[in-house]
């Protein structure tokens, strides 16, 4: 991959998370982009492979299960990380069954963010 | 009023027939993803619980913390619901919310796995091969979650009154079953399943009143609740915060009298490699359970330059600097972004073994706290905290990295050490072991020593002439044997019989 900045999208429909995540994730020196409506998250998904894609869940029009599927049909090997205050046993499961590669619950701090950033760059062998 | 709960997991047929049934009992219907959706609303980061069921995760301090709060909450809701009118709760095992509450219909469905691969299918748009893996992973999570919420196994029937094989019978045909069964006088209410909701509804009221208040929502609490007489329970690492429970239970409505106290004392395990399985473990839950006492464990380190001897939790709160933010808050604020906290190096959050351990001890409810302390004798013996109440101090494998001679001289030293600050036995695990378990040789030395007792009674007794003879002697000769025979006879009967009544009196628990 040579010295290629990680690419990363992220997409919530509440501003401050793409934005306090962008600022944290920056710091680590990944290449951030955000997003707060999952049709133009979907059209740059569709325009540009990410190497990581954060998503919420629940937002309206397009949902995160809907983003997260077309993240793996644009590109196998993009991980999609799931983030969520209303995560529940049977939505995590789903997101896992449908090739999520985790899935955070919300509150939770950048670092637990970075941490799974972290494992997915491993797995993408960068 | 009525209340019925239905372990449907996450079936969706179950759901309907959840609905259909609260339908035509003309009952409320409450689902578990309401309640979720309620508890979210206050603040309870239901997720956390949910996610850690998925990802098999030990919960940590705060998650136990939040985990009371969940339970708390749900119980809550029930019983306000109940209370104000007849209720259908469905979703996962609703019937452990409200414990003692005897006419509650416990009913559980039941599907076989590929009528739910096809439904799962079709709802999720899954191809076969996922849809099973969903069907299997979901039920495993499910379980978990019941276990880390209530410690009770969630699978199976065991627990439930009626379970209903939906995929044999019709969701029709099962809800008019079901109204029939649920006519029996067992699960009506009486004025004493309505006094055990209103308890339970008191008693979880002062639980969240606790957790929303900034002096004692970082501490947990045991809260039970008699018509209006109200108990709040709490372990001794939290005897700063717990004594403001008093203050916080007072202003709760419904409340008029009180009790507010510690736990009875804390068992002190002082060991260099911890690990949740073994006799030890096993032998200190016991000893916990037994003696209503918590357990807090010191792990010693041989790192030279060890960590602050300070008392850690599961998140590293054990410093006002690392506190983690107040439960029960919304958080709509800042999305549900916290702010990071710098870890700080060496401490218990990175010490898989001991927030292993804690959560072990956590899940039973019996966990008081974790350290960590250098393996330096005098170091140990002044960071005990004297002013707490131990009931039993237990020294396992210490020293480990010294030869064997100096890890038993060290060994002894330490315990010699501790029982000069703990005002309580300072055992180590051997003796632990038997002072709870008894096993086939505690056994075997029973009967050994009750054939000892019998036989001395029966020669005393089958000879009680010759003894008299013996013990009235007529020469100064006679008498000095037979005093010395009794001098010999006297000790030994008394230590028979005395290890003997031990024995049988530590198989019925009664140390």
């Amino acid at each position: 991959m040579g010295d290629r900045r990680v690419q990363i999208l992220i997409l919530d429909d509440e501003e401050i998370v793409g934005k306090r995540l962008k600022t944290a994730l920056e710091k680590s020196d990944y290449e951030v982009e955000i997003f707060q409506d999952s049709r133009d998250a979907v059209a740059r998904i569709t325009e540009k492979e990410f190497d990581i894609v954060v998503t919420d869940i629940r937002m309206e029009e397009v949902d995160g299960m809907k983003v997260l599927e077309h993240a793996l049909e644009r590109s196998a090997r993009t991980k999609v990380i799931i983030i969520t205050g209303y995560a529940t046993v049977e939505v995590a499961r789903e997101a896992l069954t449908r090739g999520a590669f985790d899935f955070i619950a919300k509150p939770f701090k950048p670092n637990d963010l970075r941490e799974v950033i972290v494992r997915a760059i491993r797995e993408l062998r960068f | 009023m009525q209340l019925v709960c239905i372990s449907r997991g996450e079936q969706e047929k179950g759901k309907r027939f959840a609905q259909q049934l609260a339908a035509k009992l003309t009952h409320e219907c409450l689902s578990q993803e309401e309640v979720a959706e309620i508890a979210i609303r206050e603040g309870v980061a239901v997720g956390k619980l949910e996610t850690a069921a998925v990802k098999k995760h030990q919960l940590s301090e705060r998650q136990v913390l939040e985990k009371e709060h969940y339970q708390a909450l749900f119980t809550r809701v029930l019983c306000e619901r109940a209370l104000k009118g007849s209720l259908v709760f469905h979703g996962r095992a609703g019937h452990l919310a409200v414990p003692g509450l005897s006419s509650v219909l416990r009913i559980r469905t039941e599907i076989d796995t590929e009528t739910r691969v096809e439904e799962v299918m079709s709802r999720l748009s899954l191809d076969r091969a996922r849809a099973k893996v969903y069907v299997e992973n979901v039920d495993e999570d499910i379980s978990r979650w019941i276990r880390t919420i209530y410690n009770v196994s969630g699978s199976g029937a065991l627990g439930h009154d009626l379970v209903v094989n939906l995929g044999r019978v019709d969701v029709g045909g099962a809800t008019t079953a079901t109204c029939a069964f649920a006519q029996l006088p067992e699960f009506q209410t009486t004025p004493a399943s309505i006094k055990v909701l209103e308890d339970l509804l008191l008693a979880a009221r002062v639980r969240i009143a606790l957790a929303r208040d900034k002096r004692t929502w970082a501490a947990g609490f045991r809260v039970q609740a008699d018509a209006g007489h109200v108990t709040v329970s709490y372990l001794p690492r939290d005897s700063a915060v717990g004594r403001h429970a008093s203050e916080v239970v007072a202003e709760i409505p419904g409340v008029m009298e009180k009790t507010c106290a510690m736990v009875a004392s804390n068992i002190l395990w002082v060991q260099d490699r911890f690990q949740a399985t073994g006799a030890t473990f096993e032998a200190i839950v016991k000893a916990a359970r037994h003696w209503h006492s918590a357990v807090e464990f010191v792990k010693l380190t041989h790192d030279p330059t060890p960590p602050s001897p300070e008392t850690t939790d599961g998140d590293g709160a054990g410093t006002a600097a690392s506190k983690p933010l107040p439960l029960f808050t919304t958080r709509k604020v800042d999305g549900g972004i916290e702010e990071d906290v710098a870890p700080v190096p060496g401490r218990f959050t990175a010490d898989g073994e001991l927030r292993e351990i804690f959560g072990e001890l956590n899940a039973r409810g019996i966990a008081a706290s974790a350290s960590r302390l250098p393996d330096d004798l005098r170091r140990i013996q002044t960071a005990i905290d004297q002013t707490i109440p131990y009931s039993l101090v237990v020294v396992g494998d210490v020293f480990l990295d010294q030869g064997q001679a100096a890890r038993v001289r060290k060994q002894r030293e330490l315990v010699g050490r501790l029982a000069d600050v703990v005002k309580a036995p300072v055992v180590n695990a051997e003796d632990l072991g038997q002072m709870v378990h008894t096993g086939w040789v505690d056994y075997a030395k029973m009967v050994a020593l009750a054939g000892v007792v019998a036989a001395m009674f029966l020669v005393i007794f089958n000879h009680q002439e010759e003894v008299l003879r013996f013990f009235s002697p007529a020469t100064i000769g006679a008498k000095i044997a037979a005093a010395a025979v009794l001098l010999v006879f006297v000790p030994l009967f008394a230590a028979a019989y005395g290890t003997l009544a031990k024995a049988v009196l530590k198989v019925f628990h009664v140390e």
